[in-house]
């Protein structure tokens, strides 16, 4: 009649379900994606509480049982990531980071790195700086997407031209070719500054610790963002619902 | 696994929230034992509700009228309006006997990774009623949930400068046992604490 396990998750995503209860997507450690349901949790007097709103770390105990839908039989508060979900600034960049990690991360399979990235992602979130520039330009947030693009194996490829492979002056980006390209390739490609390779360049290499000073100007971080949205057009067949077109 | 049509009212009554097949089985099995004339009440009250129950001009309320009973009362606050997520929600805050404003019903809580902008809500007709009928506060109640509070932080900068904004206080279910809550609302509770 199915187990209960233990394991590390992060709540991705959460809906309503019947009259009390809600529907979790999570990503664990230990097992990837998975879906839970949490029973009972909209009463003002569940024992869930408010442990498991989206972008919640926690330790679950989940049953699973025959369905395609484990169910939350307890849970332990890693860091709740209240200053990152009361903050609309910082909100709007976690949002898009999970649902980066939904469409992403969608097979039920661990992912250890994944899951470091994205736990260390919410830590530095909460600390974020608020900018002018709306959320979806956020250096943290991009650099978290270009990582987990990377995890991924949709690498852009930056510091040569993918289609040819000449190191002369790169122009811009091609989903198709999977990286920069040279300016004699680039018919089609979106248009690069040399400001966007560099600024890509250094949000790729740097830990998502240094993001926020790696000093990406606005400019730059439009072009990561389109060169981070083609990549999941191309690869993916998708664009994220949280950043505005 | 009945009859087509007994197949076709268990598989209706499903949809409902809460309604397993079990019980929709047993619903339907008790509808077929009662006789014509409260089966078709049963019918005919929800045909009724569908036919004449519609949004509150003002408010989006439910109602059977243009405006809602609670906006023509004269004898509640007009400069006060509180904001709840769905009629449901506005009945709870009814039954506090606390509370004599009026209301506004969005119709559900921002969520953009459900599609859900401000656009498909009732946001800018509350941005309007503010504006034009005096309103002096108004009362941010939708659900203190991740929606819920991204909703709230996004109508009190659009109505920034335009009235007062409060929220609704979060802390302790009262009744409880502060050893069972959950250390993100007894933290809220806390940063929330009052002088006595
Ligand atoms: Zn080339
Ligand atoms: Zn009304």
């Amino acid at each position: 009649m199915g187990r209960t396990y233990r394991t590390e998750a992060v709540v991705l995503r959460s809906f309503r379900l019947g009259e009390a209860d809600r529907v979790l997507h999570l990503y664990t450690l230990d097992r990837g994606r998975v879906g839970a349901v949490a029973k009972g949790i909209r009463r003002t007097k569940s024992r869930f509480g408010a442990r498991l709103e989206p972008l919640s770390h926690v330790e679950l105990f989940l049953h699973q049982g025959s369905g395609e839908l484990g169910t939350i039989t307890g849970v332990d508060l890693i860091d709740s990531h209240h200053a990152a979900r009361e903050d609309p600034y910082r909100l709007g960049v976690g949002l898009i980071g999970l649902e980066a990690m939904l469409r992403l991360f969608t097979e039920q399979e661990a992912n250890a790195r994944a899951f470091g990235a994205l736990t260390r992602f919410l830590e530095l979130l909460d600390g974020a700086e608020p900018h002018e520039t709306p959320p979806q330009l956020d250096p943290l947030g991009l650099s978290f997407q270009l990582k987990l693009l990377w995890l991924s194996g949709y690498l852009p490829h930056l510091t040569s031209c993918a289609d040819c492979g000449s190191t002369a002056e790169l122009a811009g980006y091609s989903p198709t070719a999977g990286g920069a390209v040279c300016s004699g390739c680039s018919a089609g490609a979106i248009a690069l500054s040399q400001q966007g390779l560099t600024g890509m360049d250094s949000l790729l290499r740097r830990p998502l610790a240094e993001a926020a000073s790696a000093g990406l100007a606005e400019r730059a971080a439009r072009e990561a963002l389109r060169v981070v949205t083609s990549s999941y057009e191309h690869h993916g067949g998708f664009r994220l619902r949280t950043v505005p077109a | 696994m009945f009859s087509p049509s007994v197949d076709n009212l268990v598989a209706q009554l499903t949809r409902l929230p809460g309604v397993g097949t079990r019980t929709a089985q047993r619903l339907a099995f008790h509808l077929l034992r009662a006789t014509k004339d409260e089966a078709n009440a049963l019918s005919a009250a929800i045909a009724e509700v569908k036919e004449r129950v519609r949004f509150c001009r003002e408010c989006g309320n439910l109602t059977e009228e243009e405006v809602c009973s609670i906006c023509l009362d004269a004898r509640r606050d007009h400069a006060l309006v509180c904001v709840v997520e769905q009629p449901a929600d506005l009945i709870s805050i009814e039954r506090t006997a606390e509370y004599r404003g009026l209301y506004h019903v969005l119709g559900g809580a921002l969520s953009p990774l459900d599609g859900v902008e401000p656009e498909h809500l009732r946001i800018d007709e509350l941005v309007r009623r503010v504006s034009a009928n005096g309103i002096e506060e108004v009362v941010l109640a939708t659900n203190p949930n991740m929606t819920g509070e991204a909703t709230a932080a996004y109508l009190a900068d659009r109505l920034r400068g335009k009235a007062r904004v409060t929220r609704l206080a979060s802390g302790l279910p009262v009744g409880g046992d502060l050893e069972y809550a959950d250390e993100v609302t007894l933290g809220r509770a806390l940063s929330g604490r009052r002088e006595m």
